[in-house]
C-alpha cells in the first residue's frame, strides 16, 4: 500500500515536471505558421516572338513584383528566428526551363528579415530562401522563368512551389 | 522503479524538446506556363519579274527564266511527334498560256534553330497547293538577309504553240504553314 502510494506520487511529480517543461519551451498557442497567397500562369504565344516569322521566342518572363505574398505568424516574439526553405514539385516540366524567385520587399512586422533579394533558382530539392525573426506579414515575391525557346515542345507545364518555415 | 520512472521522464522531456525545436509549417503556390502551338510565316524579299526573252539564234527554243530573290522565314512551335508542311499555290492571276511556273525550295539555311524541315523537289505551281518543305518541327529559321528557305521561281515555255504575247501578268503565290498529316 505504501509502495503504491509512493509510485503514484512519483508519477504525479513527473507529470508536473513534464508539463512545466513543455510550457517553458512552447508557450500556449505558439505554433509558427506560413501562408502564401498568389499563383502565376504565363502562356507563351506567337505574340512572344521577338520579331517577324523566323524569329525566336523571348527567353525570359517575369511576374509582377508581388505575384506571391508570404506571411509568417505565430512566432514567440520579435527575436524568434526562422528561415524559409523552398523547393518545387513538378507535374509536367521541361528541365530546359529554369524557374527562380526573389523577395522584393520586407513585409510588415516587428522582427527582421534578411536575404532572398536576388533571384534564386528553384530546384526540386529544398534550399534556404531567406531568414527572419518575429511575425512578418505581406512579404512580396517575384517569380521568373527562362530558357523558353522554339525547342520547348508545345505543352502545358506546371509545378508547385512549397515554402517551408523552419523555427530556429 | 524510481530509476525507471526518472529515466522515462527525462526521455519524455528530450523527445518533447526535440519536437519543439523542429516546429515548421508549409504553404504552396502553383506556377504554370502553357507553351502554345505557334506557326508564323513571312516572305522576305521582293519577287523579281519573270520575262521570257527572244533567243539570240533564230529557231532556238525560248530559255526559261528564274528569280530567287525571296525567302520563306518561319517560326514553328509544335507538340512532340508532330510536323508541319510549307505549301504553295496560286491564289490570284493566271499563268500565261503556253508557260509553266515552277518553284524550287532551297535547303533551309543552317543558321536557323530547331528542325527546319526538308526541301521537296521542284514543284509546278498551280491553284492546288503543292508541298515545298516537309517535316518541319519546332524551329525558327531566322530573319532578314538570306535566312530561311530560298524560293527559286522558274518560268518556262511548255507549249510554244499556245504562247501569245501578253502584257504584264501578275501572279500571287500564297504560302501556308500547315500541320502535317
Amino acid at each position: 500500500m505504501k509502495t503504491t502510494s509512493c509510485i503514484i506520487c512519483i508519477i504525479r511529480t513527473v507529470c508536473i515536471l513534464i508539463y512545466g517543461a513543455v510550457c517553458t519551451i512552447l508557450p500556449a498557442g505558439a505554433a509558427i505558421e506560413i501562408t502564401s497567397i498568389g499563383s502565376w500562369s504565363r502562356p507563351i504565344t506567337a505574340s512572344d516572338l521577338l520579331g517577324a516569322g523566323g524569329s525566336a521566342l523571348t527567353s525570359t518572363y517575369e511576374s509582377a513584383s508581388n505575384q506571391v505574398v508570404l506571411s509568417v505568424t505565430g512566432t514567440t516574439g520579435n527575436s524568434a528566428g526562422w528561415r524559409i526553405d523552398i523547393h518545387r514539385t513538378d507535374s509536367t516540366w521541361d528541365n530546359r526551363l529554369t524557374f527562380s524567385l526573389k523577395r522584393t520587399g520586407d513585409g510588415l512586422g516587428g522582427g527582421s528579415i534578411l536575404g532572398g533579394t536576388s533571384y534564386q533558382p528553384l530546384g526540386v530539392t529544398s534550399s534556404t530562401f531567406f531568414t527572419g525573426t518575429g511575425d512578418r506579414a505581406g512579404i512580396p515575391l517575384q517569380l521568373k522563368f527562362s530558357g523558353v525557346s522554339v525547342l520547348i515542345p508545345a505543352n502545358s507545364y506546371a509545378t508547385e512551389i512549397t515554402f517551408t518555415v523552419v523555427e530556429l | 522503479m524510481k530509476q525507471f520512472l526518472t529515466l522515462l521522464a527525462v526521455g519524455g522531456l528530450l523527445v518533447l524538446a526535440t519536437a519543439a525545436f523542429a516546429v515548421n509549417d508549409t504553404a504552396t503556390s502553383a506556377f504554370g506556363t502553357n507553351v502554345n502551338e505557334i506557326a508564323v510565316l513571312d516572305i522576305f524579299g521582293i519577287a523579281g519579274d519573270l520575262t521570257l526573252v527572244a533567243p539570240t539564234t533564230g529557231g532556238a527554243a525560248i530559255a526559261a527564266v528564274t528569280s530567287a530573290t525571296t525567302y520563306a522565314q518561319y517560326t514553328s512551335v509544335i507538340d512532340t511527334g508532330k510536323t508541319r508542311i510549307l505549301d504553295a499555290k496560286i491564289t490570284a492571276g493566271t499563268i500565261a498560256a503556253g508557260t509553266t511556273l515552277k518553284l524550287t525550295a532551297g535547303t533551309p539555311n543552317v543558321s536557323g534553330d530547331g528542325n527546319l524541315g526538308t526541301a521537296a523537289s521542284q514543284v509546278t505551281v498551280t491553284d492546288t497547293a503543292a508541298n515545298i518543305v516537309t517535316n518541319i518541327g519546332s524551329c525558327a529559321t531566322g530573319t532578314g538577309g538570306t535566312a530561311g528557305v530560298n524560293l527559286n521561281y522558274e518560268l518556262s515555255v511548255s507549249a510554244i504553240g499556245s504562247l501569245i504575247k501578253t502584257v504584264a501578268n501578275e501572279i500571287t503565290v500564297t504560302f501556308t504553314l500547315n500541320d502535317g498529316a
